[in-house]
This record gives structure tokens, C-alpha cells and sequence, in this order.
């Protein structure tokens, strides 16, 4: 008997030392997790090149799908269409309906998507600018990536000082800094945005250049850096920058308009190709139809009726659908509106013909009057219009404002920011536009901002 | 010592052991052959144990009763079976020995409550348990186990947020302990192994539809479910450490019980409709709004895109939305069959069952499930070695249009358009309407694969001692899909299958749970000591991955992924969870009569940094049963008392993996050839556990033998270093951070249940309970809430469901135009400063009411659920009024002109921006909330079983009925969830049968 209990003893002995030895292997090892094939750390992103163009691959889609300048629902080229006068929105079930009858509130939620999603943008800018500054990539690669970030930070920036007057600008991810940051007046933003631009341009031109107009490169930032100084009114610098660029020997004026918007067109500065190959562009997708009454909006009879007689723009740039007793119109610009095997067009950013009204404008601002008619016939003739044969500064300068609106209809607010910036946009809007309010030039901020953050009071007047 | 311990029943497991150890080489001598029957007084007892006392001879009566052992004349037999009286027997008849075994009553009357890791007889219970079982369960033609649980359980707050099956409940014990919605969740633990509650679903396939998400719960049969544990205080829920802040929701499945195998079929078929309607508009008054509305905007004709007011749609046209768009009859149907049986050593049941629901919406959509489950238990004669295994396997596919049409049926236009034309086809009226009937085309479906399975093996090496390993594994598979074929929309955009598209998330969680256990159970210094040590050690793997096809030859092709011209993937989120505890309990109890519990863990969780991983818990609880006490036993009346109370910490985890870390990940989209990585969150590489300290006291009484039943406890939670994603403005690029917050949430609460015996005669039986619980919650401490991004949120001293809202003052009989008091005194009413009115949506007290009567065959059951508190009502819900959506017809008592008193402003088309924006303070004023208790029969069952004469099983007919009516002065649709974009809670009514052989 004793043996056996022996024999027991040490099978339960055993037992116990294995219940013990698991029991005490609580520890530390265990409850470490390898990530999971799906994320990175942030470092091993910028240490490699593939990953850090992908970090920035991210930036260029986010502008093709969501951030303001994208052609859909979310973008200002529908929204801010909607808002002035070039668009009629008729679906009333849509966000877009509120920025067509000028009744936006606080809580209106296209207008806090377009500033959330410019944060979150400005937010991955800023994570990309630290991350290469630890990064062992090598110099070129480098200060390429960083001037393209740097540019879309200042790109973002200008069009919510634009849209929402004084706001803050963030430059770093720490969000102890940036929960509480506070709003700058429209003079620091834009010596922020310029100083940003002009270190891109610098970086820019000392890496590597980026291959196509895909791309934010050295002449990107030109571009939008005499658009910048033109809304500061610093001319002089406005049509430095146009000028380099129109000089540069990259782009060609494309005589057909046709051709314009096709996207080997030689006139693209630069534009953004949609995420699939094959896809046809936010912006023809939203405003092409085919039967009326328009299911969700049309050209304003605002805008048709002011193209001059002969105009070939109003043929070629613009469609229209006609029912028994009545016709609509719609932007025309791009033209494939569904999916085919290869995309014919991409969303054009930025293109050359901006940039002859940018000098022109810029020119006849310093007086230069020949040098500034010189430019804006350039446009004019392409569509078929006679020269213009004023000398006088104002009927240019309007000359140059009604060029800007039939060439740069329906593309990214141009009409809007035009208004605005030359103080027209009260005496414009009012009398057409039912619900415009002189408060209306900036947008709310939104209201949960304010709430988080009391620093953005106060909130814009007239909400 | 030993020989006391012999007859100690309690004690008799352990004796057999221990004399097995001493006595194994004592053989008896000149055996022979003794044979016998056993039964009760129903009839034969077969699986009884028989053992041969101080000895290892063991036998158990085969499926007649009866046994044959080796024994002789004199020897002293000990016949054992679960449930009954141990009796011992002296041979005198060595030849026949029959033997009528007797029912233990007190086992009987004695329930065993699970608490997790233990059990425990309810009257020695420390902590607090709230329990439904499978009686209540089966009375309610639900799927959810959670509908099950409603009204029923005090403490216990569950709220249906949609009638569309597989939809979301949301689940609080003992209120709301964390300042994120999702760090509330309890922990769900299904026969020992933790069910993974988090959510597999892809909002963006599915918000559509189930507006609040998937309940993972859905995928578990109501039927197979033996009991449904709630843990709740300190003493109960700490040996769960860090995932028991939140309580614990033990479910038990059913198990099969020795004796004749058993079959078992239950069926039931039934009807459901939306029960309250709102009493909306007609198209006359309709339009006179609109027409209103453009007059007041100034408009001097209607404009030409009012196609509702312009003529462009027929003006007489009249049709009732809610009707068309959720009237429809959800037809429910549901069987369940099991076969149970074994003998007292091994036992088994498996069981399987099938449940079906339509729809109220139009169109053919049906959720459907399907399951098996087993469950086999062994243990060896001498009862050293038990083996258990069990699993369930369940599949549902739940098809439904993508798109809850419900605020459509408030909102649409009275006199919109036919949905469709001669042909059949959808009618865009010329582009006129966003046809509703559209959102038919688009599919949702989303398959749901389950198995949870378990084994357990025990040894009891010797007297006392207990080793115990459990080993569990789940894997939880959705497929979600969405398909929107371009038949959805308009035919004007010209679109064809090119645009066709289909989404889809493939989801697998995976998990493994292993728990060796040592425990030790002896009696020392007079008292009963029970001890137990463990450890845990958890994995779970979770892999999500969501493409985005689009471009379709043919709309048949559609779900056909590989057909797709264009796929884009919508992103891979893996992740892996581990967790490792050590865990351990102390229970004393001395001469029955006090108790004290001590539990405690160890818990390490990688979802937290390096340094902060691992933290300890702990709980005391002790209960004292004054009525044994000898003052007390004189008196007559009192059958019962008892005070318990506990201490203790418990923690909580649940804020997802990887916060700590910075982290980039793949978008899904590319630009130009290169897949986009971004930044997935704010990180903070220092938060650390969330703790919550739990103190509880209560007093249970039993009356008049316990036909009286009295508990009350008071409770108090504090829920300390939040772990919380703090809200940031999106000026930081996201909206939150995880980080510890150094507020306190405070829960307290008194919970009564009252239980009593009416009527308790041979024919007539009446039983009924009530449940009240009366909870409060508030925020004591929050070091410069002010400064903080909660400022505008949370106030400290109330509750965290409030919302600081205007105080509305009423209409300016002058303007028309609403007024909210200007609480700074500034002349303008801004969000920031004037939203001072404090509305606390926690209930102020809420519980049940169940009745039970019985009256020869006849049963009737029914429950009533109350709820006492204040909601967002329509006033919140509903569009600016004169927009072209329909409105109740309280909304026509509008201002017309100076000096009017009526309670709205004037109707607008949007274009007085002073109406509109007054309206939106309206909506965020204390006008938009209002009193949303209500009094619902949550369940009734009526049931008849018929005589054995006509048929030779047992069989019983009901007819039950889930939220059967509701009594409320709510304004809205249903006070249990306000809303008005999502479907409200069916009410269901159903017969049934239920046979059993």
C-alpha cells in the first residue's frame, strides 16, 4: 500500500510541477505581438523609398477622392460651383443644395468634411516632412518628397484662408500643439504659405525632378506660387513666377480646346490621375447627363448667358439635354463620363492658360497694359473671339475677370475666389441669388471645431 | 475524525477518494454476487452509483435500474446519484435488494448559480449574480439572446436599437463606466470561453442597414442555452480582472442529464409588424406647407424644381409611406430539436436548430440560421478523471436590402410618385424623385460562421485536490457583402453595368483560451475552505480584408468577384491580441453561516505599451446568514437573511489593438501605380489600464418559508483613469487620442427584486417577480474639464449621458422666430456659451414585472419591462419644416403673423436663414427632448400541455408575443430606442409546440 500511494504521489507531484511551471509562466514574453502584416511603424516607412513614396502615393489620392480640390461631392469644384454662380443644383436631398440656396449652417456636413479632410491632410504633410528628417534616404529622394509635401501643406492652407478667413496653421503632428492651436490672420497665412512655397521650390530644384505632371515638381510650385502671389496682390512676383513657367519650354499652347482637357494634353501643368486606370474623372462623372430634368444639378443660365456671341468655348466646352420645352446645360470640359478600358482624361489641377490671366492680371496691376492684352487675347482667340481693344485699366481688369470665368468655368471655385478676392462677389451675387448674404464670402467653421477647440473663436460672422 | 467525514454527505466525494487511497490493496474475500433495482417514485433510476463501502468496488444500475455487485451478507452498500439522497443499505438479502431512492430537497431548492470559475449555491453566494435560465429564455420567440434578457435582470440595462435581425443591442450593467460608447461593453463568456462581442462588420457595407452595427450575440440560439449568468459587483467580477469592469454575462449551454435519452422538439411560427406609427400629414396638408413655405421665402411662383408643389407630381396623389416602406408582415420561424440522455457517467446532448425571419420592409429579404451543438460529459467511476467536451456550430446568412428605409417612410412626400410604372419598372417620374423602391436593388448580405468549442479535463490526483486544464477555441467568420447594381440608378445619368459595384469584407477572428487550474476544497478549523489558483492564457487573431469591385459585363455577375473590370482592395486591418493572467480564490465558509471570498488576478494584455502591460486586481466579498443565527431561528416568519457585501478592483482593455504604437497602413487605393500607406491613428505610447473600484451591499430575506423573497443592494462603481479616445478637432488631423484621463465616473444604484409565491396550491399556482433598479451616474472628478476637449460634453456632478443643450424659451409672438435664453447675457445665443441646460438621457429607474400563474395544464406568463426616462423626441428627428419632407401633423401649428401664439415658426424652403438657424438651436434646445418612459408587455406566453391521455409524450401548445403593446406619452416612434432612421422593434406573435419523449 505504501508503494502505491508512492506510485500516486509522484504522478501528482509531476502533475502539480506542470500545473505550477504553467501557471508561473505569466510573463511579459507573452503578451508581445508582432505587428501585423497589414501596418507599419512609422520609421521603417521612411527608411525605405518604396514605402515612402507610397506614405506619399497617399497624399495624391487623398486629393483625387476627398480633399477639396477632388471632383466629387466633397470638392469645391461642385460645392463652391453650387455656392456662386455657375452651377444650379436641383437635387434638394444633397449637401450641395445648402451651398446652392446659400443656407449653410455650422453643422452642415459637406462644409466640415471639406475642413476635416483638408486637416487630415495637411496632418499626413506634416508626418511625412518629420518622418524624412530622421530618414536615411538619400538627399535627392529626400528633398524631393519634402518639397512635395511642404507644397500640398501650403496648397491646402490657401484654399481654407479662402474659404474660412482666418485659421490656424499647422505645421507639426504633436496634437498637445495642435488641439489648442490658435487662428492666424489672412497677412501671417499667406507669409506662412509663401515661405512654405518658396522652400519647396528651392528643394525642389535641387533634388531629383519629378518625371510627369502627375506630380508636384519645380513648376507646380511656380505655377501656384504666382497664383498665390496674385491673390496677395504682390504682382510683381505674380508674373515672375508665370512667366518662368510659360517660359520654361515645358508646356505647349494647345490650339484645338478640344484637346485641352485630354490628358497628354502639352498645356497640363499639372493634374491628378484617377485611382483606377480606365475610370472616368469625378468632375464629368457629377456633371454629365443624358435625360432631363437634371437629376442633380446643371450649368446656371448665369453662366450661359454670359459667354460672348462666337464663342467656340460655349460649343465645345459645354453639353446640353433638351426635353420638349426645355434645355439644360452641363460643363463639358471632360468628356468621357464612364468607365472605359483606358481613362482619356485626368482632373487638371493646374493648366497654362491660368497662367497667361495670372500675368495678364499681374502685368496690367503694374501698368504694363500691352503685355497684359498681349496675354489675354492669347485666350481669346483660341475660342474664336476677337482682341480686346480697351486701353483702360478697369475694362481690362473686367475683360481679364470675364476671360477667367468662361475659361475656368466649373474648375476647382476659380469663379468664386475671383469674386471674392476683387470684392465683387456682393454686388454679383446679391441680385441673382435669393439667400446670399454679404456674410456669405467665408464658410462656417464648423461648429464641433469651436467646442473643442475655443482658440477658433470666434466662429465667422453670419453664423 | 474520519468516521464523522464518512457520513458527511457533502464531504462523501472526497471519502470515496480517500478510502480508495487507503483501502486499495483491501480485497474483499468469498464475494458473491448481490442484484438489485433501483428507482424513485416515478419509476427505475438507471446510471445510479453503487459502491461497496470501504472498498473500490463500484458498479451503476444499466438502463432498467438494476445492478449486480460483489458483496456479501453484512456488507454495507452505498447507492449515490446526482440530485437525490445518498443511502446506504446493509445486506441482509444478499439474493434482491430494491431500493427507493429519495429526492434531495435541499439540493433541489438549493440552485447552483455559475459564477465563472466557480459555482456556488445561491443562499452562500458573496457577490452579486443576476440569472435568467432556460424557462424564461424559451418563453420568447426572439434569435438574440439578448432580447431574451430584457426587463428581466436587475442592474441589467439592454436596449434593441433596430428590428432588422442581426442588429446591434446596446448592454449596460450597472451603467455607463467609461467615457468612449465602445468601452462599455460587458464580457461575454460562453461556457468558460470568452466570446469575442467585437464587431466584425464593415461599417460601410452595412451602416445602411443596421444602423448601429452587427450583434456578434445573434449567431447564438436562444435554444441552446441552459442559463445566462450576469456578474456584477466586485466580488463576482474580479476574478475576471481586467475585462471585468463592465460585468460579466456567463452563458451556459444546455447539457445533457442521465437517465432515458430524451427527445426533445420545439417549433414555433410567428408574425411581426412595427407596432406604433407616427400620424403624419396628408398630401393636402402637405402641400399647403410647402406653399406656405415658398411664400414665406418670397418666392411669388413655385419654383420649377418643386415637383412636388408645381403640378410636376399629381397633387391628389395620396399614399401612406409607413405602410408602403415598413408595413409589411415579418413571418418567423423556428425549430429546435435535441436528443439528451446517457447514463451517471457519461452524458450527451445534441441538439440542432433552424430560424427564419422575413422581413416588414417590401421586397423578398429573409435572415436565416442554422446550428448544431453537442455536448458530452465523462467522468471515470471512481470519479478521479472527468472529460468534457462540447461545441456549437452555427451559420447564419442574414439578406437584406443595404439600405433601412425607414425615415423614408417619414419623410417622403405624401403625394411622391408610384415607385413604379406600368411596366414594373422603377418610376424616376422624369428624374423628379429619388425613388426609395431604388434601395431594393442594392443587397446586403453578410454570412456569419461560428464554432465555439471546448474541452475540459479534471483530475483529482487525491482527497481534496483538484487539477483542472480547460482548453477553448473559437473562429468567427463574416462574409459581408454589398452589391449596387446600376439598376439603382436613374436611368437619366445613362449608366449601365460598367458602373455596377460590389463590396465586400471578409472577416476571421480566431481564438484560443487555455486555463490549467488547481483547486483545493477541505474542511479546516470547522469551516469549508475552497481554494483555487490559474492561469489564462489567451490569443486571438483577428484578419479583415475589404475589396471594392466595380464594372460588370452583366448585373447577374455581380457577386462574382473575379468578373469585375476594376477591383480595388479597401484595405487589410490584421491584428493579434494576447493575454495572460493569473488568477486565484479563497473561499471560506464557517458553520454555514459566514462566508468570505477572496479573489484576485494578474492580468497582462498587449494592448498596452512596454512597462504598462501588466496589472492586479482583487476583490473581498463576505456574507453572513444571520438567520441561522440562534436569535433569529425563533422567529417564524423570517425563513431567510442574509447581508452580503464586497470590495474590489476590476479593470478594463477594451480600446483595441496597437494604439501605443505609430503606425502607418495601406489605404486600399493607389495613385499611379504605388498602393497609398498612411498614418492610422494619433499614438501615445503611455496609456495604461482604465481601473474600476466596485463596493456593494445588500440584504436578502426569505418570508413565510421563502414564499416571500426580498433583495436589496446598493451598489457604488468608480471608474478611474479613463482610458478613452479623447476628442481632438480635426485641426490635429484625427478626432481622438487614446490616452488615460484622470476623471472618475461614478455609478451608484439600488436594485430591488422581489419575488413571491401567491398562490401555491395542488391546481393553481401564481408566482410573480419584480425587478426595479433605480441607477445614477456621474462624473465626480475631471481635473480641468474645462481647458479640456470634453468642456462642452461633460459637466462634473452629472451623469455622462447628458447633453448640454439651449433653453428654449418659446416663440417670439412678434417674429415668429424661436427664442433660447441668453444665458451669459451677451445678446447673441452661441453654442459655446449658452447651451446651459443639462438633459440627462439615464434612465432614473427601470426593471420588470413577470407574472406566472398555473392553473392545472394551463400556464400564462407575461412581462412587463418599464423604463422611467428622458429622450430625444421628433422635435430632434425631423427636417426643417417646409423642406419637401412630410412632417407629423403636430408640425402644422405654425406662426402667420405678429401676434400669433402658436407654438412653431413659420414654414421655410431654407432661405430665411434666421428660421433655419433658430431651428437647429431648437433642435439642440431642451424642446427636443422629452419624456420617453414607457411601460412595454414585453413578452407574453400562454401555453397548454396535454393531457398524457391523449398522447403518450409531453406535449405543450403556446401562443406567445413579444412587445405586444406599448404604453407611452413619447413623441416619436419607439421611447426603447429614439430614433428615426432606423427600424423600431417588432412585435411578434407566435404559436408554437413543443413535444418531448
Amino acid at each position: 500500500m505504501k508503494a502505491i500511494l508512492d506510485i500516486n504521489n509522484k504522478i501528482t507531484i509531476l502533475f502539480g510541477m506542470i500545473m505550477i511551471m504553467l501557471l508561473s509562466h505569466s510573463c511579459e514574453s507573452f503578451v508581445e505581438v508582432d505587428l501585423p502584416d497589414s501596418q507599419l511603424t512609422a520609421e521603417v516607412v521612411f527608411n525605405d523609398i518604396a514605402t515612402a513614396e507610397a506614405a506619399m502615393a497617399n497624399i495624391y489620392s487623398k486629393l483625387v477622392n476627398q480633399t477639396l480640390v477632388c471632383g466629387n461631392s466633397k470638392g469645391i469644384t461642385l460645392l463652391l460651383g453650387s455656392y456662386a454662380d455657375e452651377l444650379h443644383t436641383y437635387n434638394t436631398g444633397i449637401g450641395e443644395f445648402q451651398f446652392f440656396q446659400n443656407s449653410l449652417t455650422a453643422i452642415h456636413m459637406d462644409n466640415g468634411a471639406i475642413w476635416n479632410n483638408s486637416y487630415n491632410l495637411i496632418y499626413v504633410a506634416n508626418a511625412i516632412i518629420e518622418g524624412l528628417k530622421e530618414s536615411p534616404l538619400n538627399e535627392n529622394d529626400k528633398n524631393r518628397l519634402l518639397s512635395e509635401a511642404l507644397f500640398i501643406r501650403a496648397f491646402i492652407h490657401f484654399y481654407l484662408l479662402n474659404l474660412y478667413g482666418d485659421i490656424p496653421y499647422v505645421t507639426t503632428t504633436n496634437y498637445e500643439v495642435n488641439a489648442s492651436i490658435e487662428k492666424l490672420v489672412a497677412t501671417e497665412l499667406y507669409s506662412l504659405i509663401i515661405s512654405d512655397l518658396e522652400e519647396a521650390k528651392l528643394l525642389s530644384l535641387s533634388g531629383t525632378e519629378v518625371g510627369s505632371n502627375l506630380r508636384v515638381g519645380s513648376n507646380v510650385i511656380r505655377s501656384f506660387l504666382a497664383r498665390v502671389y496674385l491673390y496677395d496682390k504682390q504682382w510683381e512676383k505674380a508674373e515672375l513666377e508665370a512667366s518662368l513657367v510659360i517660359d520654361s519650354g515645358t508646356y505647349n499652347w494647345v490650339a484645338s480646346l478640344e484637346d485641352v482637357f485630354l490628358k497628354n494634353s502639352t498645356s497640363t501643368i499639372w493634374q491628378l490621375k484617377p485611382t483606377n486606370e480606365g475610370v472616368a474623372t469625378q468632375e464629368a462623372q457629377n456633371f454629365v447627363f443624358s435625360l432631363g430634368p437634371p437629376p442633380n444639378r446643371a450649368l446656371n443660365e448665369n453662366l450661359i448667358n454670359a459667354f460672348e456671341a462666337g464663342d467656340l468655348r460655349r460649343e465645345k466646352w459645354v453639353g446640353s439635354v433638351t426635353t420638349e420645352n426645355e434645355t439644360w446645360y452641363y460643363p463639358y470640359k471632360y468628356k468621357q463620363y464612364t468607365n472605359e478600358a483606358i481613362s482619356s482624361e485626368y482632373s487638371i489641377m493646374i493648366r497654362l492658360e491660368e497662367l497667361y490671366l495670372i500675368r495678364a492680371e499681374a502685368r496690367l496691376k503694374q501698368g504694363h497694359i500691352d503685355g497684359a492684352k498681349a496675354d489675354l487675347n492669347k485666350i481669346r482667340n483660341r475660342a474664336g473671339l476677337p482682341d480686346v481693344i480697351s486701353d483702360i485699366e478697369e475694362e481690362l481688369l473686367d475683360a481679364i475677370l470675364q476671360e477667367r470665368r468662361i475659361e475656368l468655368f466649373s474648375e476647382l471655385g476659380h469663379r468664386f475666389f475671383d469674386l471674392k478676392r476683387t470684392d465683387k462677389i456682393n454686388a454679383v451675387l446679391s441680385p441673382i441669388k435669393q439667400g446670399w448674404n454679404a456674410t456669405d464670402v467665408l464658410l462656417p467653421i464648423p461648429e464641433s471645431e469651436l467646442l473643442l477647440n475655443p482658440n477658433l473663436l470666434p466662429q465667422n460672422p453670419g453664423y | 475524525m474520519k468516521k464523522i467525514l464518512l457520513f458527511k454527505r457533502n464531504s462523501r466525494l472526497c471519502c470515496v477518494l480517500f478510502l480508495q487511497l487507503l483501502s486499495l490493496s483491501a480485497m474483499a474475500f468469498q464475494q458473491q454476487s448481490v442484484s438489485g433495482t433501483v428507482s424513485d417514485a416515478q419509476g427505475v433510476l438507471p446510471g445510479v452509483t453503487i459502491t461497496l463501502k470501504n472498498s473500490t468496488t463500484q458498479t451503476i444500475t444499466d438502463q432498467n435500474g438494476n445492478f449486480l455487485i460483489n458483496a456479501q451478507r453484512g456488507d454495507v452498500l452505498v447507492f449515490d446519484y446526482i440530485g437525490y439522497l445518498t443511502l446506504e443499505v446493509l445486506i441482509t438479502d444478499p439474493t434482491q435488494i430494491d431500493v427507493v431512492m429519495e429526492p434531495d430537497a435541499t439540493l433541489l431548492d438549493e440552485v447552483e448559480i455559475n459564477a465563472g470559475y466557480y459555482t456556488v449555491k445561491d443562499r452562500e453566494r458573496t457577490g452579486s449574480i443576476a440569472r435568467v435560465t432556460a424557462k424564461d429564455i424559451e418563453k420568447q420567440p426572439v434569435s438574440n439572446p439578448l432580447a431574451a434578457m430584457q426587463g428581466r435582470m436587475a442592474g441589467v440595462s439592454i436596449t434593441q436599437t433596430t428590428g432588422v435581425p442581426g442588429g446591434a443591442f446596446e448592454v449596460q450593467i450597472r451603467g455607463k463606466n467609461s467615457l468612449r460608447a465602445e468601452g462599455n461593453t460587458p464580457l461575454y463568456i460562453v461556457d468558460g470561453i470568452p466570446f469575442g462581442s467585437e464587431n466584425l462588420g464593415d461599417v460601410s457595407i452595412s451602416s445602411g442597414i443596421l444602423r448601429n452595427g452587427l450583434s456578434p450575440l445573434n449567431i447564438l440560439n436562444p435554444n441552446d442555452i441552459e442559463s445566462i449568468e450576469v456578474l456584477k459587483d466586485a466580488d463576482a467580477t474580479s476574478i475576471y480582472g481586467s475585462r471585468g469592469a463592465n460585468g460579466v454575462v456567463l452563458i451556459t449551454t444546455k447539457k445533457g442529464k442521465a437517465g432515458k435519452t430524451k427527445f426533445n422538439v420545439t417549433s414555433y411560427t410567428g408574425i411581426g409588424h412595427v407596432s406604433r406609427k407616427l400620424d403624419l400629414m396628408n398630401t393636402e396638408q402637405y402641400l399647403a406647407m410647402r406653399e406656405q413655405a415658398f411664400l414665406n421665402d418670397g418666392f411669388t411662383e413655385i419654383p420649377n424644381y418643386a415637383y412636388d408643389v408645381n403640378g410636376t407630381w399629381d397633387r391628389e396623389r395620396y399614399t401612406d409611406w409607413q405602410k408602403e416602406l415598413i408595413g409589411g408582415t415579418a413571418y418567423t420561424n423556428s425549430i429546435y430539436g435535441s436528443v439528451s440522455g446517457g447514463s451517471e457517467t457519461t452524458r450527451f446532448l445534441i441538439g440542432g436548430t433552424h430560424y427564419k425571419e422575413t422581413t416588414v420592409f417590401p421586397g423578398d429579404f429573409v435572415y436565416k440560421k442554422a446550428g448544431v451543438n453537442f455536448n458530452i460529459n465523462h467522468h471515470s467511476i471512481d470519479k478521479k478523471f472527468e472529460v468534457s467536451l462540447s461545441g456549437n456550430y452555427t451559420v447564419d446568412k442574414n439578406n437584406q436590402m443595404a439600405f433601412d428605409l425607414t425615415q423614408q417612410a417619414y419623410t417622403l412626400a405624401p403625394n411622391s410618385p408610384e415607385p413604379y410604372n406600368e411596366q414594373g419598372e422603377l418610376n424616376w417620374a422624369n428624374s423628379t424623385w429619388n425613388n426609395p423602391y431604388a434601395e431594393l436593388e442594392q443587397k446586403y448580405l453578410a454570412k456569419n460562421y461560428n464554432l465555439i468549442s471546448n474541452g475540459m479535463l479534471l483530475y483529482r490526483p487525491f482527497k481534496d485536490w483538484e487539477l483542472k486544464a480547460s482548453l477553448g477555441f473559437t473562429d468567427a467568420t463574416l462574409d459581408e457583402t454589398k452589391t449596387s447594381p446600376h439598376t439603382m440608378f436613374d436611368p437619366a445619368y445613362g449608366l449601365g453595368s460598367e458602373v455596377s459595384s460590389l463590396m465586400l469584407n471578409n472577416a476571421r477572428m480566431q481564438s484560443w483560451n487555455f486555463e490549467p487550474q488547481i483547486l483545493y476544497n477541505k474542511e479546516v478549523f470547522g469551516g469549508q475552505l475552497k481554494a483555487q489558483i490559474g492561469a489564462t492564457f489567451q490569443n486571438r487573431s483577428r484578419k479583415q480584408s475589404g475589396y471594392y469591385a466595380w464594372g460588370f459585363s452583366s448585373n447577374a455577375l455581380i457577386n462574382n468577384l473575379s468578373a469585375a473590370s476594376n477591383i480595388s482592395s479597401r484595405g487589410t486591418n490584421n491584428s493579434d491580441y494576447r493575454y495572460n493572467a493569473l488568477f486565484g480564490r479563497i473561499n471560506y465558509g464557517y458553520k454555514d453561516k459566514y462566508f468570505m471570498n477572496l479573489t484576485g488576478r494578474r492580468d497582462g494584455s498587449s494592448r498596452f505599451g512596454p512597462g504598462k502591460r501588466f496589472a492586479n486586481f482583487g476583490a473581498i466579498g463576505a456574507a453572513w446568514l444571520f438567520s441561522k443565527e440562534a436569535t433569529f431561528e425563533n422567529i417564524s416568519w423570517l425563513s431567510f437573511g442574509k447581508l452580503r457585501g464586497s470590495y474590489g478592483i476590476t479593470g478594463s482593455d477594451l480600446i483595441g489593438d496597437y494604439k501605443y504604437m505609430n503606425t502607418y497602413g495601406l489605404t486600399g487605393v493607389g495613385y499611379d501605380g504605388v498602393m497609398g500607406l498612411e498614418p492610422i491613428q494619433l499614438f501615445n505610447p503611455n496609456f495604461s489600464w482604465e481601473s474600476n473600484k466596485k463596493i456593494e451591499g445588500a440584504l436578502e430575506l426569505g418570508f413565510l418559508e421563502d414564499r416571500l423573497s426580498l433583495t436589496v443592494a446598493h451598489y457604488r462603481n468608480r471608474s478611474s483613469n479613463q482610458l478613452v479616445g479623447i476628442p481632438l478637432p480635426s485641426t490635429t488631423g484625427f478626432s481622438t487620442v487614446t490616452a488615460n484621463l484622470d476623471a472618475t465616473v461614478e455609478n451608484t444604484g439600488w436594485e430591488f427584486e422581489l419575488g413571491s409565491s401567491i398562490i401555491d396550491t395542488e391546481n393553481f399556482k401564481w408566482n410573480t417577480s419584480l425587478n426595479l433598479t433605480m441607477p445614477k451616474n456621474k462624473l465626480i472628478a475631471f481635473p480641468n474639464l474645462e481647458g479640456s476637449t470634453y468642456a462642452n460634453q461633460y459637466v462634473i456632478g452629472e451623469a455622462l449621458d447628458i447633453q448640454r443643450v439651449y433653453h428654449f424659451t418659446g416663440l417670439n409672438p412678434e417674429t415668429g422666430i424661436y427664442e433660447f435664453e441668453d444665458f451669459d447675457g451677451d445678446g447673441v445665443i452661441t453654442a459655446e456659451n449658452d447651451r446651459e441646460i443639462i438633459i440627462n438621457t439615464t434612465p432614473e429607474f427601470f426593471g420588470g414585472l413577470e407574472n406566472n400563474f398555473r392553473y392545472n395544464n394551463w400556464e400564462l406568463d407575461f412581462l412587463f419591462q418599464f423604463v422611467k426616462q428622458v429622450g430625444r423626441n421628433y422635435n430632434f428627428f425631423t427636417p426643417l419644416p417646409g423642406l419637401g419632407n412630410n412632417l407629423p401633423k403636430d408640425f402644422m401649428d405654425v406662426w402667420q403673423a405678429p401676434g400669433d401664439s402658436n407654438l412653431l415658426q413659420p414654414y421655410t424652403v431654407g432661405l430665411n436663414t434666421e428660421v433655419s438657424q433658430a431651428h437647429n438651436k431648437f433642435k439642440n434646445s431642451d424642446a427636443a427632448f422629452g419624456d420617453a418612459s414607457f411601460i412595454k408587455l414585453k413578452n407574453i406566453s400562454l401555453s397548454y400541455t396535454l393531457p398524457k391521455l391523449i398522447v403518450s409524450a409531453d406535449c405543450r401548445l403556446y401562443v406567445q408575443a413579444q412587445n405586444l403593446f406599448i404604453i407611452t406619452g413619447y413623441k416619436g416612434v419607439d421611447p426603447e430606442y429614439p430614433s428615426y432612421s432606423t427600424l423600431p422593434p417588432l412585435r411578434v406573435i407566435s404559436i408554437g409546440v413543443n413535444l418531448s419523449l
